[in-house]
């Protein structure tokens, strides 16, 4: 799975995550895939949680 | 619109020193400030990287990972690495019965874990597996040997029709050239068929918020 194919293979019904190789160790790359897992959303919930959330 | 749950995992394989592990894990959060809830992730440094790793990602949505899991708890075992250990750096996903753990130079067999998973290793560590090499197998047309994602799958505990662990089963595919849509749905309902025969076809089914296989 890299950027390129991302966007494509998400697009699928049967395809629920990917183990991502090579693509994964550059951090902008992975953040791609991540952003193409979530049908190209940026909005969400926050990665880092909010003070209050922390317990 | 309603997404599945989907788990996206940077396995690192032998890649990265603590360091520049760390550097990564920073960039990453300045990347990727928010992400759609039904969307989780993981990274799998090398075994040296994850306490520094995992330090850093311990109050994100980003798991800890683990590249191999060694099936016993504890004992004379050079170089392995049990689950109890990696669950006490936070680490929450093991990939097993990975292909290239598989090949000659190391060498993990088909069924290296052991069937019987109260003898093996702490249920909550979920096991991923990677079934990619599959269709690499078969469109090579040899046939021979094991294969690769079948040997993930006959590494996981239970017994067929019976629940297992949690498992979250998701993979890559190791061909690029090969990496389409369909060969990825393929890949996925051939690795879904392995484990609807050994847990079930309720526990190996698409669901409509997440995975049923957990």
């Amino acid at each position: 799975m890299t950027p390129a194919n991302g966007a494509d293979l998400f697009r699928s019904p049967e395809i629920d995550g990917g183990l991502v190789g090579g693509a994964s160790l550059v951090a902008k790359d992975f953040a791609a895939i991540a952003t193409a897992a979530g049908g190209g959303l940026t909005a969400g919930s926050a990665i880092l949680p909010r003070p209050l959330d922390r317990d | 619109m309603a997404f599945r749950t989907r788990l996206v995992v940077a396995n690192w394989k032998m890649n990265k020193t603590p360091r520049e592990a760390a550097d990564w894990a920073g960039e990453l959060l300045t990347l990727l400030p928010d992400l759609p809830a039904a969307v989780e992730l993981a990274v799998a440094p090398a075994f040296p990287a994850l306490e520094r790793v995992g330090r850093m990602l311990q109050p994100t949505r980003v798991a800890l990972a683990a590249q191999d899991v060694f099936t016993e708890p504890k004992g004379a075992f050079t170089g392995e690495v049990s689950a109890a250990m990696l669950e006490d750096l936070g680490v929450t996903f093991g990939i097993v019965g990975h292909s290239e753990r598989r090949r000659e130079r190391i060498g993990d067999r088909d069924g290296v874990l052991p069937e019987d998973e109260a003898s093996r290793r702490q249920p909550d560590l979920a096991d991923l597996l990677r079934g990619g090499d599959a269709r690499r197998t078969r469109l090579r047309g040899d046939g021979a040997g094991p294969d690769p994602a079948a040997g993930g799958a006959r590494s996981l505990p239970g017994a067929p029709g019976r629940p297992g662990p949690r498992v979250r089963a998701r993979l890559g595919h190791r061909n690029r050239a090969l990496g389409d849509a369909a060969d990825g749905e393929e890949a996925h309902r051939f690795l879904r068929g392995l484990l609807s025969e050994r847990y079930g076809t309720e526990r190996a089914r698409p669901s409509g918020s997440s995975m049923a296989v957990r």
